[in-house]
């Protein structure tokens, strides 16, 4: 039996196999030669923690890095209630128009940057002095539509017979939603935080049409740090600010992971 | 009560669609109005506040299509970027989730992780060892730079693998207990199941890589390559009279395709 299964992983791996290759090749191991970079000094000697430690002194790379994170953390930890309360006013008050209103949340991811940039340089011209603020709500308005979807679909699949039990033992609204829906949420809304995380880096796109390469410190985000460091060939720094921001991924996913494993939701 | 809540649902309705149809109706209408007319300053409000809204002329589009191949050539540059991208990245994802979907073990799940992870690393740090290989193969200043990491891209297999596996087993035994094989159940079971997810998939890949900014500004030296989303930025701040109609063509298939494919994103299950 145990011999059976293993013939048929192998049947699987040979499926998967192609597209591992194509990620192994233009993503994984070419970070061999970051790590490599990240490392070792021009004249290819162990540097040690070098390079590390002078970006980490660098004061472009800690405003990067610092408005990066607080952007993620903030729009990703704003977004989801955000999200959470308008697909729950489609999923009561709308029997007709869901629909229309599922659209009108996502249409924004849709409107290109460029689009973007020419509204708010019109519209708003004090934009500019919002600085994280305006990213996060622009992070809001733009991606918040994403969540909505992957919630709706979750409340959707909500048993109808669970709400009714619940309602026929004697619980409100509240308790509905607080004891019932939310639980059987939770893995829809860890997984929504995962994209909402993921788009927030996409902000970088809006900032660059409005104020190009050179921004003001407020708007200076990771991409702006790396593309103008890949503009002066500065390998070494590109590659150490790569290795801690991947390792540090690394350690949040598995601790997610962990933790998601103990509390019984799977992830994968 | 009720006709409090029934105005308040109104609000929400009618707020829902200003923020979101809103810019795209500014935008078109913009296009529209006469190059002289505009000034960066005189765009927004004084515009309205002024009678100069009412007079309308096509233009802008035709300085921007006709008086000049610039824009053109990036906006066919545009497609020829993305077009393999959306095709190959969910057609090369179906074999890869397959497989990832149905093998059990500890590899298949450190292979899922890896994908998960790249997956949520920002393009600005992914775009570093593409930058590496696609040096190493020569192919910097190229389109295979877009098109090859876009293909092998995590996305699609991520949430394509989150979706397979929520296919019941029961059906799949029944198929293989029937004669069935891999390609057979691949084809006939599996797919036709996907073909929602598929298409939400491709939109949602079009969507991302028809605004992509970060790859290109790194891959071309060339400025002559860049797509229309990187070429828009240098219109904006050039030549602001005719950046609505710019902006007007280069929305256009993306909102066409929106809206049809609108309804497959809706019913994309987390």
């Amino acid at each position: 039996m145990r011999r059976l299964s293993r013939k048929r992983n192998i049947r699987y791996f040979a499926f998967v196999l192609p597209g591992f290759l194509g990620l192994l090749v233009f993503y994984v191991l070419p970070f061999v030669n970051v790590w490599a970079d990240a490392l070792l000094t021009t004249g290819r000697r162990f540097a040690g923690p070098v390079h590390f430690i002078r970006i980490f002194h660098n004061e472009a790379f800690i405003r990067a890095i610092s408005n990066s994170v607080l952007l993620a953390f903030f729009g990703t930890f704003f977004s989801l209630p955000l999200a959470l309360g308008y697909s729950l006013f489609v999923c009561i008050f709308s029997k007709n128009r869901q629909l229309f209103l599922l659209s009108c949340a996502t249409l924004p991811a849709a409107i290109p940057p460029a689009c973007t940039a020419l509204l708010i340089q019109s519209w708003f011209p004090a934009y500019h002095e919002l600085g994280i603020s305006g990213m996060i709500l622009l992070f809001l308005w733009k991606y918040t539509g994403f969540s909505v979807i992957l919630l709706f679909s979750a409340l959707q699949a909500i048993p109808r017979e669970t709400k009714e039990a619940a309602v026929l033992d004697g619980a409100g609204r509240l308790r509905l939603l607080i004891h019932i829906i939310l639980p059987y949420l939770a893995p829809a809304m860890i997984f929504s935080g995962l994209i909402a995380f993921m788009n927030s880096f996409r902000i970088f796109r809006e900032v660059f049409m409005l104020y190009g390469k050179h921004p003001t410190p407020q708007f200076y985000l990771l991409s702006h740090y790396i593309n103008n460091k890949l503009l002066t060939m500065d390998y070494s720094s590109i590659s150490a600010a790569a290795v801690s921001i991947v390792s540090v991924m690394i350690i949040l996913m598995l601790l997610l992971i962990h933790t998601e494993r103990r509390t019984g939701k799977d992830l994968e | 009560m009720c006709r409090i809540v029934r105005i308040a649902v109104n609000v929400v309705f009618i707020s829902a669609a200003v923020l979101s149809a809103g810019p795209l109706v500014w935008v078109i209408y913009a296009s529209l109005i006469p190059a002289e007319n505009i000034t960066q300053a005189s765009l927004g409000p004084e515009l309205v506040s002024e009678w100069k809204f009412l007079h309308l002329s096509l233009g802008q589009y035709r300085s921007v299509l006709l008086e000049s191949s610039d824009y053109l050539i990036r906006f066919w540059n545009s497609v020829l970027l993305v077009f393999p991208v959306i095709i190959g990245q969910p057609a090369a994802a179906v074999l890869t989730s397959y497989g990832l979907s149905r093998g059990r073990g500890r590899l298949f799940s450190v292979i899922l992780f890896m994908y998960l992870i790249i997956m949520l690393l920002p393009y600005q740090v992914t775009v570093i060892p593409n930058y590496y290989s696609m040096r190493y193969l020569h192919l910097l200043d190229t389109n295979y730079s877009i098109w090859l990491p876009g293909i092998f891209a995590p996305f699609s297999v991520y949430l394509l693998t989150r979706y397979m596996k929520r296919i019941p087993s029961e059906i799949i035994e029944a198929a293989e207990i029937d004669g069935a094989g891999d390609r057979m159940i691949l084809l006939r079971v599996i797919l036709p199941s996907c073909k929602g997810v598929l298409a939400a998939l491709s939109v949602l890949v079009l969507i991302d890589y028809w605004n992509q900014v970060e790859i290109p500004i790194v891959m071309f030296r060339n400025a002559f390559r860049y797509p229309l989303s990187v070429f828009l930025s240098s219109i904006h701040n050039e030549y602001i009279d005719i950046a609505f109609a710019a902006t007007a063509i280069y929305v256009a298939p993306l909102i066409f395709v929106f809206l049809f494919g609108t309804e497959y994103i809706d019913q994309m299950e987390p």
